[in-house]
C-alpha cells in the first residue's frame, strides 16, 4: 500500500484529503507544517508528499529543501493557491515534482499520485 | 404477563393508610421498597416527610397521612415506600402496607360524592366498589401537589 | 433553503471548528494591529494565514460567498504584508466588518441556511482599500504575457535556431546512444497558472532526456513569459513509442506532436503543432488507465456521507472529541465510585473493629484500599477532563471590551493573564455573563472619559486588567481598573434614601462595607441606566450568579484609584470536600472551601450584640447561628457547657455555625435536592454518605445573608 504524507495546517483539509486517499487504497498520514512533515518524513519514509505551501512554523518552500536534504530521492507535490506561482516555481527549483491548484477535483488530485506512486 | 387488560379495566395496586384502603394505578408507580431512614428537610412542608437515597439517588418522600389528614401514621414492619413517576420525577409516597394488585373496571367506579367527608376530594379519581371493600383511587398528579400547586411548576 | 455545501456533516464539524479558531486568531490579531506602532511581520502573516486557510476551506466546501469575501480580505491582507499597504483605523474597522460578515456565513453553515446578508458592500469596500494601493498584481489571477506572439504557432512550420555548441552536441548524440526529437506540446486552453505548469513539464521531461534547447526557454518560463504552446530540442536515449507514453501521463496537455529531428534533413524547420478543436470532452486526461478510478472516485462523491464512517483510522491525532453529555454522566458515575468508596471503607473499619481480621478480611482490605486509589485516580483524571482552559471564555472579550469603549467614548487598554488556567466547563458556562457585566461596568462607569483623566493626573488610557490564576483549590479571577472608584459616602447614600438601610445603619458601616452594598439588590449609583450595562442585570444577580456554584465575590475599591473585583472559584462543582457535623443526631455537611477554622468553646463564652449570640475570637466578634435552630427549630434542652462552632467566611464576612458535634472531613458528591422539592432555605443540596444515609449540605452563603439581616 503506497504511503502518502499529507502537509496542510487546515485540519479540514487533511480530513478532506485523507479520507479520499484512504478511499482509493493509500496509506495516509499527515502533519500540520513544514517542521511537523520533515519529522514525520524521516519516520514513516512515505512514497509521496502533498505539501501545502502556506503554513505557520515552517512553509512548505522550506520544506521541501529539507526534505530534500534527507532524500533527495523524495517526491514532492505542492498543493497551490492561485496566485503562489513563484513560491510553487521555487518548489519545482528545489525539487518538488509537481503541483495541484486548491480547491482541487477528486479525480486531480488521484491521476497525480498515481503518477508517482502508481 | 398477567391477562390482557379489558377495555375500561385498569390495574390498581391497594395499599393501606390507617384503616382505609387506598388505589394507585400501576403505570406511574416505579417500585415499592421497604422502610429506610427519612433524612428530614427543613423549611419544606409537612407533608414531605425527607429524602433518601434510591440506589445513588436522591429523591423525596411524602407523607399521605399528612397530606390526607388522616389520623395515625406511625411505622411498623409493613410501612413501605411506594415510588412512582409524575412528570419525569420520582417521588416516593410512605404508606402503611400493600396489599394486592387489582383489576378495576369503570363500572364499578362511582364518583365522591360527600360520603367521605373526611377526605379532600380532588385528590380522589372515583371510589371503586369492589366485592369485599371499598378501595378509595387516588389521583397520583393531584395528590403530590404542593399547596399552591407548586409541584408542576417546580418540574421544568 | 438549504446551502448544498459539499461536506459531510462530520466534515462540516472540523471545518467549523477551525473556522472559530480562525476567526478567533483574526479578532486578537487585528486588535494587535491597530494597536502596534511598527510593522510586525509575524502578525501580518498570522493574519494573512488566517485568511488565506479560511479562502481555500471555503472554498473546498463549495460555500461561495465566504470564499470570495475571504479572498477580497486576502488580497487586502497581502498587500498589508508586502508593505503595499498601512494600517490605519478605518482598515481594522473594515475588517472587523468582514469578520462579523464571516460570522453570519458561519452560521449559514451552522443553521444550513442562507442568511440574507448582502457582500457588495464590503467587497467594494476591500475592492477600494486594495485598488488604492501601489503594487503588483492581484495574487490571484496570473496573466500569461505573452511576449512572444503566438504567431509562430500558427504558421505552419517553426525553425530551430542552434549555436554551434548545441549543433556539437548534436553531432555527438548519435555517439552516446542518444536520439535528438522536437518534441512540441500545447497546453490546455486558458490553463491557471500556466507558466509554473509549463516549467513542470519541462522538468518532467528533461529528466528522462536531455534537452538542448527550449522555446520558451527555462529562464522566460520563470518570468512568467509563456503561451501556451511549449517547443522543445530533446535528446532522449527512448525511442517515439517510449516518449509517447511519458508524455501522455502529463497533464494539461491537449495535443502534443514528436518529430524526430534531424538537422541536415530538416534543415532546422519542423511542421509546427496546430490546436485541434476537441468536442465534447469532459476531462482533458481521459485514460483508459483511469476510468477503473473514476468509478471510484464518483462513487465517493456520491455516497451519502455518514458519519459513522470512520476512514480516518490513520490520523495522527492527539486529541479526541468528546460529548459534554458523556463526560457529565461520566463524572456521575465516578461520583458513584466515591460513595462506594467511604462505604467499602466504612465496612472494612467495622469489620477490623468487629471480627477477627482473617485472610479473606485482609484480601478485602487490600482490594478495597487498591480500589480506593484507583478511584480516586479516575476521579481526578475526568474532572481533568472537564477541564478547559479559560481562555475559551476569555477569547471574546478583547473585542467586546473595544466595542464598548468605542461606544461609551473611552479609552481602554484591556489586558489578561492566565488564560490557560483550567476551570471545569460547567462553571465556565457560569461564569460567563457575571464577568461580562463586570468588564462594561469598568468599561462603562469605572472608566473616565480620556478628558476627565488627564484633568485629574490620570494616564489619559484608562487600564482593564483581566487576570485568571490557580490558588489551591481555588480558581481565582481579578477583574481591576485604575479608574473612579467607588465611594462608600455614595453608596450608603443610596442605600438610605433607597429605604435599604437606615441613616443609623449607615454610620456604621466600614468603607469596605459600604462598597460591598452594592450588590444589595436595586441599588444603583449610576443617574441614568446606559443601553450597554441596564439590562437589569444588577450587581445582586452577579454575586448570585457566582454564589449558585459555590463561588465567592469580593470587592476592592477606592475612589480615583480604582476598583477591583475578586471571583474565588472551586475546581469541580459536583465533588467537594465537606465538614462533616452532627446536629440533633443528623449528619450534615459543610463545603469545606467556606470553612476557616473550627472553636471549641464554652457555653459561658457567649455574649449578646443587640440580641444577637456572639464570641469573640482574638479581638474579633463574631457572630453565631445556631444551626439546630434553623434546621430542626428546636433549641438546646440542656446547657450542655461545651459548644463546637464552625467558622465559615463567605466574602470577608464571618459567621459561627453552631453545631452539636464534628463528625469528620470527607469528600462529597453533590446530589440536587430535585425540582419536587426546589429551594429550601439554608440547604444547597443533598450527599449520599458512606453508611448510605443522606445528609443535608448546608449553603453557607444563604446562612450569613440571612445572620446579617
Amino acid at each position: 500500500m503506497p504511503k502518502v504524507l499529507l502537509v496542510d495546517d487546515a485540519a479540514f483539509m487533511r480530513m478532506r484529503c485523507a479520507k479520499l486517499l484512504t478511499e482509493n487504497g493509500y496509506s495516509v498520514d499527515e502533519a500540520e507544517n513544514g517542521q511537523d512533515a520533515v519529522e514525520k518524513y524521516q519516520k514513516i519514509k512515505p512514497d509521496l508528499v502533498l505539501m501545502d505551501i502556506t503554513m505557520p512554523v515552517m512553509d512548505g518552500l522550506t520544506a521541501v529543501a529539507e526534505i530534500k536534504k534527507i532524500d533527495p530521492e523524495a517526491k514532492i507535490v505542492m498543493c497551490s493557491a492561485l496566485g503562489q506561482q513563484n513560491t510553487v516555481m521555487s518548489a519545482i527549483k528545489a525539487g518538488a515534482k509537481d503541483f495541484i491548484i486548491k480547491p482541487y477535483q477528486p479525480e486531480k488530485i488521484l491521476s497525480t499520485i498515481k503518477r508517482f506512486v502508481g | 404477563m398477567a391477562e390482557e387488560l379489558m377495555e375500561n379495566e385498569n390495574q390498581y395496586v391497594v395499599f393501606r393508610l390507617g384503616r382505609e384502603n387506598y388505589g394507585l394505578e400501576i403505570s406511574t408507580i416505579l417500585e415499592i421498597i421497604t422502610m429506610q431512614t427519612i433524612t428530614e428537610v427543613p423549611g419544606t412542608e409537612v407533608f414531605i416527610e425527607g429524602i433518601i437515597n434510591l440506589r445513588g439517588r436522591v429523591i423525596p418522600v411524602f407523607n399521605l397521612h399528612k397530606k390526607l389528614n388522616l389520623a395515625g401514621g406511625e411505622t411498623t414492619r409493613s410501612t413501605r415506600i411506594v415510588v412512582v413517576e409524575v412528570r419525569g420525577n420520582h417521588i416516593g409516597m410512605l404508606v402503611d402496607g400493600v396489599s394486592e394488585v387489582v383489576k378495576i373496571t369503570e363500572e364499578i367506579v362511582e364518583q365522591p360524592s360527600g360520603i367521605l367527608s373526611d377526605l379532600d376530594e380532588e385528590y380522589l379519581s372515583g371510589v371503586a366498589k369492589l366485592e369485599d371493600k371499598l378501595v378509595i383511587l387516588l389521583d397520583v398528579t393531584k395528590v403530590l401537589q404542593r399547596g399552591n400547586g407548586a409541584l408542576l411548576e417546580n418540574i421544568g | 433553503m438549504g446551502l448544498n455545501l459539499d461536506a459531510s456533516p462530520e466534515e462540516l464539524k472540523v471545518f467549523l471548528e477551525e473556522a472559530d479558531e480562525h476567526f478567533q486568531t483574526l479578532e486578537e490579531d487585528l486588535i494587535r494591529l491597530e494597536k502596534e506602532e511598527e510593522f510586525n511581520e509575524d502578525l501580518m502573516q498570522e493574519i494573512f494565514r488566517a485568511s488565506h486557510t479560511l479562502k481555500g476551506s471555503s472554498a473546498t466546501i463549495g460555500h461561495n460567498r465566504m470564499a470570495q469575501l475571504t479572498h477580497g480580505m486576502e488580497n487586502v491582507l497581502d498587500k498589508l504584508r508586502k508593505k503595499q499597504l498601512t494600517v490605519t483605523s478605518d482598515l481594522v474597522d473594515i475588517m472587523f466588518e468582514c469578520l462579523d460578515c464571516l460570522k453570519v456565513l458561519r452560521d449559514e453553515i451552522l443553521n444550513d441556511e442562507e442568511s440574507d446578508l448582502e457582500l457588495g458592500d464590503i467587497l467594494g469596500k476591500l475592492g477600494s482599500v486594495h485598488d488604492a494601493a501601489p503594487g503588483s498584481d492581484s495574487p490571484t489571477t496570473t496573466q500569461p504575457a505573452p511576449d512572444k506572439t503566438p504567431g509562430k504557432q500558427t504558421e505552419a512550420k517553426i525553425s530551430i535556431d542552434l549555436s554551434w555548441e548545441e549543433r556539437d552536441t548534436l553531432a555527438n548524440a548519435s555517439e552516446r546512444g542518444l536520439k535528438p526529437y522536437v518534441i512540441q506540446l500545447l497546453f490546455d486552453v486558458e490553463l491557471e497558472m500556466l507558466a509554473v505548469r509549463t516549467f513542470v513539464t519541462l522538468m518532467a521531461l528533461n529528466e528522462t532526456g536531455e534537452m538542448l534547447k527550449s522555446n520558451p526557454s527555462a529562464d522566460e518560463i520563470e518570468r512568467e513569459q509563456v503561451t501556451d504552446t511549449l517547443v522543445m530540442l530533446i535528446l532522449m536515449k527512448d525511442d517515439e513509442a517510449k516518449i509517447r507514453e511519458v508524455i501522455s501521463t502529463l497533464p494539461n496537455i491537449a495535443q502534443y506532436e514528436i518529430q524526430p529531428f534531424n538537422d541536415n534533413v530538416t534543415q532546422g524547420e519542423v511542421p509546427s503543432i496546430q490546436r485541434v478543436e476537441k468536442v465534447g470532452e469532459a476531462e482533458a486526461e481521459c485514460d483508459e488507465a483511469e476510468s477503473g478510478d473514476r468509478n471510484k472516485i464518483n462513487e465517493a462523491k456520491n455516497k451519502a456521507p455518514t458519519a459513522a464512517k470512520n476512514n480516518n483510522a490513520k490520523k495522527a491525532n492527539r486529541t479526541v472529541r468528546v460529548d459534554v453529555e458523556l463526560l457529565d454522566s461520566l463524572m456521575n458515575l465516578v461520583g458513584e465510585l466515591v460513595i462506594d468508596r467511604t462505604r467499602l471503607f466504612q465496612i472494612l473499619g467495622n469489620l477490623e473493629a468487629n471480627y477477627e481480621m482473617d485472610e479473606v478480611s485482609q484480601d478485602l482490605g487490600r482490594t478495597s484500599v487498591h480500589i480506593a486509589r484507583v478511584t480516586t485516580q479516575l476521579q481526578e483524571q475526568i474532572m481533568k477532563a472537564r477541564m478547559l482552559p479559560v481562555e475559551n471564555l476569555f477569547n471574546k472579550f478583547p473585542r467586546m471590551v473595544r466595542d464598548l469603549s468605542q461606544k461609551a467614548g473611552k479609552e481602554v487598554d484591556f489586558v489578561m493573564t492566565g488564560q490557560e488556567t483550567e476551570l471545569d466547563r460547567s462553571i465556565i458556562e457560569e461564569i460567563g455573563d457575571p464577568l461580562i457585566h463586570l468588564l462594561r461596568n469598568a468599561v462603562d462607569h469605572g472608566i473616565e472619559p480620556p478628558d476627565q483623566r488627564v484633568a485629574k493626573g490620570k494616564p489619559r488610557i484608562g487600564q482593564l486588567k483581566l487576570q485568571a490564576s490557580h490558588e489551591e483549590n481555588h480558581i481565582i479571577i481579578t477583574i481591576k481598573d485604575d479608574g473612579r472608584g467607588i465611594d462608600p459616602e455614595v453608596v450608603k447614600k443610596s442605600g438610605v434614601k433607597k429605604g435599604m438601610i437606615t441613616e443609623e445603619q449607615a454610620k456604621r458601616l466600614t468603607d469596605k462595607e459600604a462598597i460591598n452594598l452594592i450588590f444589595m439588590s436595586g441599588l444603583s449609583t449610576v443617574a441614568k441606566v446606559s443601553d450597554v450595562s441596564g439590562r437589569g442585570v444588577g450587581m445582586d444577580v452577579v454575586r448570585n450568579n457566582i454564589e449558585k456554584i459555590n463561588g465567592a465575590t469580593e470587592i476592592d475599591s477606592a475612589v480615583d484609584k480604582g476598583t477591583e473585583f475578586k471571583i474565588k472559584l472551586p475546581l469541580t462543582l459536583a465533588i467537594i470536600r465537606a465538614l462533616l457535623v452532627s446536629i440533633d443526631k443528623s449528619v450534615y455537611a459543610i463545603p469545606l472551601s467556606s470553612v476557616t477554622e473550627t472553636i471549641r468553646m464554652q457555653q459561658d463564652q457567649i455574649e449578646y450584640v443587640n440580641n444577637q449570640e456572639v464570641i469573640v475570637v482574638r479581638g474579633k466578634v463574631l457572630p453565631l447561628v445556631r444551626l439546630k435552630k434553623v434546621f430542626r427549630n428546636s433549641y438546646d434542652i440542656e446547657d450542655r457547657g461545651k459548644l463546637f462552632v464552625v467558622v465559615v467566611n463567605l466574602a470577608g464576612q464571618q459567621v459561627g455555625l453552631v453545631v452539636d458535634s464534628l463528625v469528620g472531613e470527607q469528600e462529597i458528591v453533590i446530589k440536587t435536592l430535585g425540582k419536587y422539592i426546589g429551594d429550601v432555605q439554608g440547604i444547597s443540596g443533598a450527599t449520599i454518605l458512606g453508611d448510605g444515609n443522606v445528609a443535608l449540605i448546608v449553603d453557607v452563603s444563604n446562612l450569613i445573608k440571612k445572620a446579617a439581616s
